[in-house]
């Protein structure tokens, strides 16, 4: 088991001190019985939560993608009119395989990003204080509002924003360009600095971990830097690399407000789709294109889990 | 580190560098937005044209019409969002951090189904954000249950921040000593006093990590507000409402405020986290003085 076991310990020996026989044995079946209950009452609250705002609204999901929607009115049925819909739809399928192609790419760019971050911090900072503050640093912008970072993208990159007027200034272009922002290269610009703090952290941590003495080993056996790398800091870094994109993942498959306000709706993802869709009232098309998403999202996170089981980070 | 090959001297230089440039993108938002937040009128022309505190003003006074004078401005009384959501957090990190506690300690023992109902218990925050607002949406249509923050909003806002509360308490519950409980079990104390006295303060960073998860994440939250907040406006719905019409200077001068004080909260937090870890780690060192004479500095968590 991966999540280590610990129990409790058995109140003032009471164990130890009972006769063995038959009432030892009663007493014991008593006592794995409350366990029992104990456990029951501690877990409760938490499944009965998961269950009503979770598991219903999704069975919910399921259950209306296979109902109709005749122009405004919603018929209660039981076809696949909604979903042959949507599988034969090429919009939707382009818009399917974008979200994958925009969620691959700002993933490689975290990774590759927070991954020398990571490992910056780690080995080629001096002092732990000085990393530690660095990396608290990095860190701290996710606290604060994502609502507000996405909105100052836009005095930065508009037409009038610092970006183009330091290029003015510099004498670098002769008009303001607009191609810093409402494109593709511009949201996944975004995506990357929002998310890649997911990376670095982790990879940090993990990193900082491994003792010196280990390295130095590698080395005086006659590995190259490169290969020390490779054979030892990254497989020990991969942890925290996959737990950083695997949240990052669980974040960029949702996310519609960037597309919206950065991206300027020009490369609508599955996300932005459904809320749009929905927003118009056509419940059961968005319900099936949930259903999509929410496969899609299964399996990227399930490739995470297969390439590193995070239970081993707990 | 010994000395540094050329190779290791490249990538120092690169990662140091992109390094250098991820701050930058983190942190010029923000500077650029507090100094836009002073400019009278211009909306994300830079660099800013005048200089007045008008903004402010705006926010601070939102009935006092006279003062705006942009064409197309919208008219926002950003306090009842700001409320809605700072009430909603703080409900949303207690019930969440209490029952991500629960759960937690009932995962310290094995149980049947304990494998399954890890990933149930997470199933609230893998789940893609918009699909669970139109689920929750949907559910709550059929069974009459009417759109409002303390309702469905409540429920969804739970449902998001319960899993990240319940990794930090087994994060916590895996690297601690249970002999501690024991030892005090031992001594007489009830299963009660036990996780009052011993178990609990000892949590206590953990609780503090999952109160401040449960409340920056619904602070922020929009993913999965979008369909059941009814006519109630939480803070970040309001800000993303506003900038489809239109991106004032008002709207800076709030992210500024924000940030302010998320930024101070955040260095509070943080400095509290830190004397704590220090004084725990130099106790811990002094008693192994005993042991080792040369006593390691105390390492980073």
């Amino acid at each position: 088991m991966p999540v280590s076991v610990r129990t409790l310990p058995t109140p003032a020996g009471a164990t130890e001190r009972a006769p063995a026989g038959p009432d030892h044995a009663a007493q014991l079946r008593l006592q794995a019985r409350r366990r029992r209950r104990e456990t029951a009452l501690l877990l409760a609250p938490a499944l009965l939560w998961v269950l009503v705002a979770v598991a219903l609204p999704l069975a919910m999901v399921v259950w209306v993608s296979f109902w109709r929607a005749d122009g405004a009115t919603l018929v209660h049925t039981f076809d696949l009119d909604t979903w042959s819909g949507v599988v034969g739809s090429g919009a939707f399928r382009s818009i399917g395989v974008q979200t994958l192609k925009v969620v691959a790419i700002v993933l490689a760019v975290v990774a590759t990003v927070g991954l020398l971050c990571g490992y910056f911090l780690a080995r080629f900072v001096r002092s732990k204080r000085t990393a530690t503050l660095l990396l608290m640093l990095a860190i701290l912008p996710f606290w604060t509002s994502y609502v507000i970072r996405i909105i100052t993208w836009q005095p930065l990159f508009g037409n009038r924003g610092v970006l183009n007027w330091l290029l003015l200034e510099l004498g670098l272009i002769d008009q303001p360009a607009s191609a810093f922002l409402y494109n593709e290269t511009a949201m996944i610009c975004a995506m990357a600095s929002l998310y890649v703090v997911f990376v670095i952290g982790p990879v940090y941590w993990a990193l900082s971990r491994i003792d010196d003495d280990v390295i130095a080993a590698s080395r005086s056996l006659g590995a190259s830097a490169w290969k020390t790398f490779w054979k030892i800091e990254f497989p020990l870094a991969k942890g925290g690399l996959v737990a950083g994109c695997f949240f990052a993942a669980i974040f960029l498959f949702g996310d519609y407000a960037t597309e919206q306000l950065i991206g300027g709706g020009t490369n609508p993802a599955l996300s932005g789709t459904i809320r749009a869709i929905a927003g118009s009232g056509q419940w059961p098309t968005a319900a099936a294109l949930s259903v999509c998403l929410l496969a899609m999202t299964a399996i990227v996170l399930g490739i995470f889990m297969k390439i590193h089981d995070l239970r081993r980070e707990l | 580190m010994s000395r540094l090959t050329p190779g290791q001297r490249l990538a120092k230089g690169v990662s140091g560098a992109l390094f250098a440039l991820v701050l930058l993108v983190l942190y010029a938002p923000f500077a650029v937005m507090t100094s836009l937040s002073f400019q009278e009128r211009g909306t994300a022309v830079f660099p800013p044209q005048e200089f007045s505190f008008v903004s402010y003003q705006k926010l601070l006074e939102p009935n006092n019409y006279s003062l705006f004078t942009i064409a197309g401005e919208p008219l926002t009384n950003y306090f009842p969002p700001l409320r809605l959501s700072l009430i909603l957090g703080l409900l949303t990190a207690v019930v969440a951090t209490v029952f991500a506690l629960m759960a937690a300690l009932a995962f310290r023992r094995s149980f049947r189904g304990r494998g399954p109902l890890f990933y149930v218990l997470l199933l609230g925050m893998l789940t893609p954000g918009v699909i669970l607002g139109l689920g929750m949406r949907l559910l709550a249509d059929q069974v009459g249950l009417g759109a409002h923050w303390y309702t469905t909003g409540l429920l969804l806002h739970v449902a998001w921040t319960m899993p990240f509360g319940f990794i930090v308490f087994l994060i916590f519950l895996n690297r601690y000593d249970a002999s501690v409980e024991e030892a005090a079990a031992s001594l007489g104390a009830s299963r009660w006093t036990v996780f009052r006295t011993v178990t609990l303060p000892l949590l206590a960073p953990g609780v503090m990590g999952s109160l401040l998860f449960g409340f920056t994440l619904s602070l922020d939250e929009v993913q999965r507000s979008s369909f059941v907040m009814g006519s109630d406006q939480t803070l970040p719905m309001e800000l993303l409402a506003v900038t489809g019409v239109r991106i004032t200077p008002v709207v800076y001068a709030l992210g500024s405020l924000i940030a302010v004080v998320s930024f101070a909260f955040l260095a509070l937090y943080f400095l509290g986290f830190e004397r704590e870890r220090r004084r725990t780690a130099v106790t811990a060192v002094e008693e192994e003085d005993d042991f080792t004479p040369a006593a390691p500095p105390a390492a980073a968590a």
